[in-house]
Order: structure tokens, then C-alpha cells, then sequence
């Protein structure tokens, strides 16, 4: 148990896929910091990629070694997802008449499967779910906003059947 | 009444798999000391390595051989323990929240203290460094861009 893994070859994979993780969660990170309105993002979701594919890789390094079986792979996994879920959940904030943060939470949720899924080698997972994280995010927001502009432009005309009822 | 002894030679690396942990959580504790507005920092990162350090080893000395399998379980129960002291040093106020990369971080810092006990020091040192690295490096350049984007408005509002 001594320094179990000091074979190079595991050196440059955890070099490898830890930075692999870091790099594939940063667009997620970026859009987040850019427009969640908690202003999470840029440190969140790297490091709780990182922490994932740590672990992840940690519980692979050993199911290599025969310590875990496979049963040992599918709990990391799951402990995984529990345990983001707690700190996703923090992101989310309630007042009387308003949640806000809600899909940032789910965002960070969505970051540790990314590194889990750089752990595992499954690098085309986490760069479709690094581009398919954006997409959903920004997406809404691109229609919400057209849908505002619109009803500003229809309030700006007159609308004057609307304004008749309004006053 | 059962006394299990553990022998010179795990005694040993228990003793070096503490302080390793202890001083690679260190710079991550002192960094967010330093820069985070929260009052967490040189006690709970070190704190929540060293515990993980030695939550897995004790799962090694109990489950060896056949039953190795269960060290994973302890791995398991590790990660969401400490995903709730992760979320408690979330803090909430009106209208923003603070603290979520500091948990992300205690989250990730146990994660040195597990490979550490399993002897894997290169991830250790490297999930270490990046940790810093996510923690100062990128947040400093982000305020920077940032606040140069903002000065950029003003100099166009005031035109």
C-alpha cells in the first residue's frame, strides 16, 4: 500500500485527466459566471469536476488493483452524485414567492458527471455533456430574451386595445 | 474487549499519510483564509483531510482480502459526509450566496486525503495544485477581466 501507483504511465493519466476535467467544465463555468444570477461558476464548477474525476479515478486506480469490484466503481459513482447534490443544492436560494439559482444548482450537479466521466476514459461524454450544458443554459435565455424585446417593441407601439382594458 | 495493534510498519505510514494530507490541504486552507470573505480556512481544510485520511485507512486495516470491496463503501460514505460539510459553509443572504466554491473546495480536499491514504501522492499533489491553482489563479484573472470590461462602459457612458 506504500505508494501504490508511482508507475509514470498513472502519473501522466491523473495529470492528464484531471486537467482534462478541468478544461471540459470550464465552458459550462464561463457561461454560469458570465450570466447565473448568483454569480457561481468560475471556481465551482471546475473544482467540483476536479474533485469527481479525483475520486473517480481514485476508485478505478483500485478496482484496477483488485481492491474494489465493480460494486466498489458503481458507489464512488454514486457517492459522487449524492454528494454534489448537497452543494448544488446550496446554490439554490428560496424566498416567499421566488426560487433563483435552480439551474445553476443543476449545473453543478451536471459538473461532476463530467469528471467522472473523464475518469473513467469516457472523454467524448464529458466534451458532448460540456457542450450540451451551454447549450441548455443559454438556449432559454436567447428566447426569453427575444421574448422581452418583443413585448417591449408591441408596448412601445401602443397596443392600444391592451392599454383601453389596462386604464 | 478487542485491542487490535497495528505494527510498526502501519503505524509508520499512518503517521506520514496524516502529514502528508495535512500539508498538502494546507496552501488551500491559507488561500482561502487570505480570500475568502468566510471565516473557513487553516483549521477545516486540513481538518477534512486528515479526517478522510483516516476514515479510509481505517477501512483499509478492517477490510482486506476478500472483503476489500467494503473499503468502498467507506469511500462512498465519505463523499456525501462530507458534501454536508461542504453545504454548511454555504451561506445565504437575501438576495446572493456565498460560500459555494469554498464547499466545492472542502468537497475536493477530502478527496487529497483519500488518495493519500491509498498511497496515490502524484494525484494527490496534482488535485492539490489545481485546487490552488482554481482557487487563486483563475478567480483573480476572471476579476480582472471583469473590471476592465466595467471601466470599459464607464469610458463609453462617459462619451
Amino acid at each position: 500500500m506504500w505508494l501504490a501507483s508511482f508507475t509514470w504511465p498513472q502519473i501522466l493519466e491523473a495529470v492528464v485527466s484531471i486537467v482534462a476535467a478541468y478544461l471540459l467544465a470550464l465552458p459550462l463555468a464561463l457561461e454560469r459566471e458570465a450570466n447565473a444570477p448568483t454569480r457561481i461558476g468560475l471556481r465551482t464548477m471546475p473544482l467540483v469536476s476536479v474533485g469527481a474525476c479525483a475520486y473517480v479515478l481514485l476508485s478505478r486506480l483500485l478496482h484496477e488493483q483488485d481492491v474494489f469490484s465493480t460494486d466498489g466503481l458503481a458507489r464512488t459513482l454514486r457517492a459522487v452524485m449524492t454528494g454534489i447534490g448537497f452543494i448544488g443544492g446550496g446554490a439554490i436560494f428560496k424566498h416567499t414567492h421566488d426560487v433563483r439559482g435552480l439551474a445553476t444548482g443543476a449545473a453543478v450537479w451536471t459538473a461532476g458527471a463530467i469528471g467522472a466521466a473523464v475518469a473513467h476514459g469516457y472523454y467524448e461524454i464529458a466534451i458532448v455533456l460540456g457542450i450540451a450544458n451551454v447549450i441548455v443554459l443559454e438556449i432559454p435565455r436567447r428566447l426569453t430574451r427575444v421574448r422581452r424585446s418583443r413585448e417591449r417593441d408591441r408596448d412601445a407601439m401602443g397596443a392600444p386595445l391592451e392599454r383601453a382594458h389596462s386604464t | 474487549m478487542i485491542f487490535h495493534s497495528l505494527g510498526g510498519h502501519e503505524l509508520l505510514r499512518l503517521i506520514v499519510a496524516i502529514v502528508a494530507s495535512y500539508l498538502l490541504a494546507l496552501p488551500l486552507g491559507w488561500e482561502r483564509k487570505r480570500h475568502a470573505q468566510a471565516y473557513i480556512g487553516l483549521r477545516v481544510f486540513p481538518l477534512v483531510a486528515v479526517g478522510a485520511c483516516v476514515y479510509v485507512f481505517l477501512g483499509q486495516q478492517l477490510f482486506t482480502g476478500e472483503d476489500s470491496n467494503a473499503q468502498a463503501e467507506v469511500l462512498q460514505g465519505l463523499m456525501t459526509g462530507i458534501g454536508f460539510v461542504g453545504a454548511g459553509a454555504i451561506l445565504k443572504q437575501s438576495h446572493h450566496v456565498r460560500g459555494v466554491a469554498t464547499a466545492a473546495a472542502i468537497w475536493t480536499t477530502a478527496a487529497i486525503g483519500a488518495a493519500v491514504a491509498y498511497g496515490m501522492f502524484p494525484l494527490a499533489i496534482i488535485l492539490s495544485l489545481t485546487n490552488l491553482f482554481v482557487l487563486s489563479v483563475t478567480w483573480r484573472l476572471a476579476r480582472r477581466a471583469q473590471e476592465a470590461l466595467e471601466s470599459q462602459h464607464e469610458r463609453a457612458e462617459n462619451e
